[in-house]
């Protein structure tokens, strides 16, 4: 059995050889140390940083950027399956009520009381569906000791960081102010096309947020000892 | 010619073969316990190893687990309902696989 500082050497060795995320650095560390072992009880003279040389040759010319490019494509792909079924869920039975609800609800206040007041629902009904997700993301949030390799949004976001949530809200504030500029100031006069605009906006954010949420509430539920 | 790409397209089934039947394992015991079995024919590097069990787990065809081991973390695989549903589909295909290579390898006199 490895020491503890010789199991603290493999995890700067993974360090240094680009693998920094927790989850795919703590798999191979065991890899390493398992393999290690073997390596030194099979020959006596073999001390642990040859033996180390020697396993790592094991991995191949490309050493561990092929495990690590393949984990992020894994779970962009994870991640993008998972948004995509939460989005669908707003076109489907039960939730396509709250979707249909709020789309003619729109409607309605811009054929009995005109585009303004469709613009400040818009703008109200926003913030009140998604600032009580994205209060909940952060409180139920737990900072890891070291980066975790989470997929989102199509790019790595390390989930020590909040970073990837919070340029991603901005995105969506700023969509909202565009289309309340539409609804609300004179222009062209397409507010029934800009209320299905305004719809589709918070249901992916919507979505956007959920998925954020779920992905947290997994790699916390998984990787307990990480936080 | 190279044994390892004869082996490339079996490693799925191989991988989730040897989860149905040992429960759950870790990413250095399947590739000793393939190695052992197949008396060291076949070697499953760990570079086509990880990405597979990654992309299985993202798929969620398996899920995983990480346990203490003294002064360490081991991240243990096990097939998930839809892993365990989809491991005889992937038997069987190898096993198409086989027989028709067979017929070529061996074709039957007219």
């Amino acid at each position: 059995m490895l020491s503890d500082k010789q199991i603290q050497e493999l995890y700067k060795f993974c360090s240094k050889h680009y693998v920094s995320y927790y989850d795919v650095q703590t798999e191979l560390v065991d890899h390493l140390a398992s393999s290690v072992e073997v390596e030194m009880q099979l020959n006596g003279d073999l001390d642990f940083d040859k033996a180390l040389e020697k396993v790592y040759l094991s991995f191949g010319i490309n050493g561990f950027s092929t495990i690590v490019r393949e984990k992020s494509e894994s779970l962009t792909k994870e991640n993008r399956m998972r948004m995509f079924g939460i989005l669908a869920s707003f076109f489907k039975w039960p939730t396509i009520i709250l979707t249909g609800t709020y789309l003619f609800t729109e409607v309605l206040l811009y054929k009995n009381y005109g585009k303004s007041i469709v613009a400040y629902f818009v703008i109200i009904s926003s913030l009140l569906t998604t600032v009580p997700q994205l209060v909940n993301i952060l409180l139920t949030r737990q900072k890891p000791k070291s980066p975790l390799l989470v997929n989102d949004f199509g790019q790595v976001y390390l989930s020590n960081s909040l970073a990837g949530i919070w340029i991603q809200y901005l995105g969506f504030i700023f969509n909202l102010v565009c289309v309340y500029n539409w609804l609300h100031v004179d222009g062209p006069n397409f507010s029934i096309v800009w209320s299905i605009v305004a719809t589709i906006l918070l249901v992916i954010e919507n979505a956007v947020l959920m998925t954020f949420q779920r992905n947290q509430n997994c790699v916390q539920r998984k990787y307990p000892a990480a936080f | 010619m190279n044994k390892t790409n004869l082996y490339k397209g079996c490693l799925e089934p191989i991988v989730m073969q040897l989860l149905r039947e040992n429960n759950r394992m870790y990413g250095y015991e399947i590739t000793q316990k393939v190695k052992e079995l197949t008396k060291g024919e076949l070697q499953i590097t760990e570079g086509a190893l990880y990405p597979l069990l990654h992309r299985l787990e993202a798929g969620g065809i398996l899920e995983s687990e990480m346990e203490n081991i003294g002064n360490r973390i081991r991240k243990y695989y096990s097939l998930t309902k839809a892993g365990k549903k989809q491991v005889q589909h992937n038997l069987d295909e190898v096993k198409t696989f086989l027989q028709t290579l067979n017929l070529i390898i061996n074709p039957k006199p007219a």
